[in-house]
């Protein structure tokens, strides 16, 4: 089959690999349908992520069509159309129990190497270094999903791809950044980044019952998209950010301040000039300039909520200001399979439509392209769904 | 704290320790870790372990490819809490335990492994110590998490086998099926699970 592979930084190529197979008892096989390319393959795409492996398979949001179970799955048949979490989670373990499936205890099959980079054993991700359990991702044709009698949400025949792909990702991913925020009646919420996950959040925050969500970006489209869907913007090219958030909210500062930026944030100034030369070098592995900033303009007894990603240390961290005033830090991985089936709902009630945010709809040969865009956020590209086939289907 | 191996069984013995805990009850897992031979099933670095009476015959995947082995005799055996075993062999000194611990408020069973060998360069016994390469800490966590998984979910997780593009440096074959696993053990795992 053909598969999008990693063979180092910013070089990504779409090759013939063996075809997956049925490996445990609680395995599916996907015929995929549709893939995203996640911001957070950027982090791999740049080599920011530590475990990558020349030939592994990338992506971890896609959907697409079961055509082989194990012989313990019971919840999946043949021919069911489903959209498969980014996360992998057993199900069984005390966080699955918990609803805390992105800290999954036995997804992950190289957790002491895991251990060993992280700091602690991680849980399992599709398509997403040795560090994530080396797992092939959904970038190809066909994906073995493991714990499939788990994980897996079946989604009606009738809706299209786009409007329910994103619950793999980044839609819960925005929806718990929201949550995190514990949004009360009246509350100003300012999103660092108006990219796909930021756009997921404002979405989510309003209908979370935010009076106010300001979006903060430095690209005139992404700003119009989260205008349109009912923030206020402001573009940090502009410079100021601070002043504008304290006059946009009377001097308080906003009561959340939410980051979808992360670590590969673009910020101004000397610290920020720094940062990049450490990160360089290797002393420092992200560069938290959103998270200094929402330090700064967070209200007193403020909550942050950081979506990220951050995968390493970080730097001069204004702790002494997070800690007078008495802010929250909210963050992590999203836990999927907590959230889908209430979104796959609200989807279907109209209540949200992630589709809103694809740009651009490419053939699963042309991943390297779609890669290169994404990353260098030409063409207004804003959110790229790959389809296997898609060109041949349209000749 | 103490653990099952109490006192220290040889001068300049090394010892290796891990630790993880499992929702499971103590019986369970000690019931299940009694029957030594099925723990290869699902503990990779083992090879086989063949018990005879009190006799236990471990061998071990070492690095490499090669693999090693020694016999050992249970010395403590406390249904429900711990077992513990050591060597008589002069060639291949070594002593482990298994101790289990449940937790109050549901909270699991923590399941501690100690292991006492000795370290390389000895004239004798270095056996045990090349079988587990430079870290018989990440060899027993490994176990203990392959473990977990077992006695959790009823299956090993495993990304071997998987599809990989050019210039991959894993060995994996593709292909090999569905791989047979213990259905007495997933029953034990799906019992709590209502699956």
């Amino acid at each position: 089959m053909r598969a999008a592979c990693w063979q180092g930084k910013q070089d990504i190529r779409v090759e013939d690999v063996p075809e997956p197979q049925i490996i445990n008892p609680r395995d599916a096989i996907v015929r995929i349908t549709s893939t995203a390319i996640c911001g957070s393959d950027l982090h791999l795409y740049n080599n920011f992520f530590p475990g990558m492996q020349r030939g592994d398979v990338m992506g971890h949001e896609c959907m697409g069509e079961v055509v082989a179970v194990g012989s313990a799955v019971k919840t999946l048949r043949e021919g069911d159309r489903v959209v498969i979490p980014c996360v992998i989670a057993c199900g069984s373990c005390f966080y699955c129990k918990k609803h805390e499936y992105s800290a999954c205890d036995n997804s992950n099959p190289n957790q002491v190497e895991s251990a060993a980079v992280l700091g602690y054993p991680g849980s399992g991700l599709f398509g997403y270094s040795s560090v994530t359990g080396s797992y092939a991702g959904g970038q190809a044709e066909y994906i073995r999903v493991p714990f499939a009698d788990f994980g897996p949400i079946r989604v009606p025949k009738g809706i299209p791809d786009d409007r329910v792909l994103f619950l793999s990702d980044i839609l819960p991913t925005g929806w718990m950044g929201a949550m995190n925020c514990g949004v009360q009646p009246g509350d100003v919420v300012a999103v660092w980044g108006a990219g796909p996950v930021g756009q997921m959040a404002i979405r989510s925050l309003l209908i979370q019952g935010a009076e106010r969500v300001i979006a903060i970006d430095s690209l005139d489209d992404r700003l119009k998209l989260a205008e349109q869907a009912g923030a206020e913007t402001f573009n940090l090219e502009k410079g100021g950010v601070y002043e504008f958030l304290l006059e946009a909210t009377g001097g308080r500062g906003p009561d959340s301040c939410l980051d979808a930026v992360g670590m590969e944030a673009h910020g101004h100034g000397a610290v920020s000039i720094v940062d990049r030369v450490k990160q360089s070098v290797g002393i420092e592995t992200d560069r938290p300039h959103v998270l200094r900033e929402a330090i700064r303009c967070v209200r007193k007894a403020g909550t942050i909520s950081l979506l990220g990603v951050y995968a390493g240390t970080v730097d001069t961290i204004p702790m002494g200001m997070a800690f007078n005033k008495g802010v929250s830090f909210k963050m992590g991985q999203v836990r999927v399979h907590a959230l889908q089936h209430m979104l796959l709902d609200m989807i279907l009630k109209e209540v949200i439509d992630p589709s809103e945010i694809i740009t651009h709809r490419l053939d699963l040969e042309q991943a390297a392209e779609g890669y290169r865009m994404f990353n260098e956020k030409t063409d207004n590209c804003m959110k790229v769904v790959m389809k296997p086939g898609l060109a041949a289907s349209a000749a | 704290m103490t653990d099952a191996l109490g006192k220290r069984f040889f001068e300049n013995g090394k010892r290796a320790t891990a630790a993880v805990t499992i929702q499971r009850s103590a019986e369970e897992l000690y019931a299940v870790w009694c029957r030594f031979e099925d723990l290869p099933r699902f503990i990779d670095d083992l090879e086989s372990v063949t018990r005879t009476g009190e006799e236990l015959l471990w061998k071990v995947k070492g690095p490499g490819g090669r693999s090693y082995s020694w016999n050992a005799r249970i010395i403590n055996d406390e249904p429900g809490r711990m077992l513990a075993w050591r060597t008589d062999d002069e060639g291949v000194p070594n002593a482990g335990s298994i101790r289990f611990e449940e937790q109050p408020f549901r909270r699991g069973t923590e399941v501690h492994v100690v292991v006492e060998y000795l370290p390389p360069g000895g004239t004798v016994g270095d056996v045990f110590a090349k079988a587990v390469g430079k870290s018989p800490e990440g060899m027993l966590q490994r176990g203990l998490f392959q473990f977990r998984q077992m006695m959790e979910t009823g299956e090993v997780a495993t990304s071997h086998g998987q599809p990989v593009g050019a210039n991959a440096r894993r060995t994996d074959r593709p292909g090999e099926g569905e791989r047979a696993t213990d259905t007495d053990l997933q029953d034990i795992a799906r019992k709590e699970n209502g699956r």
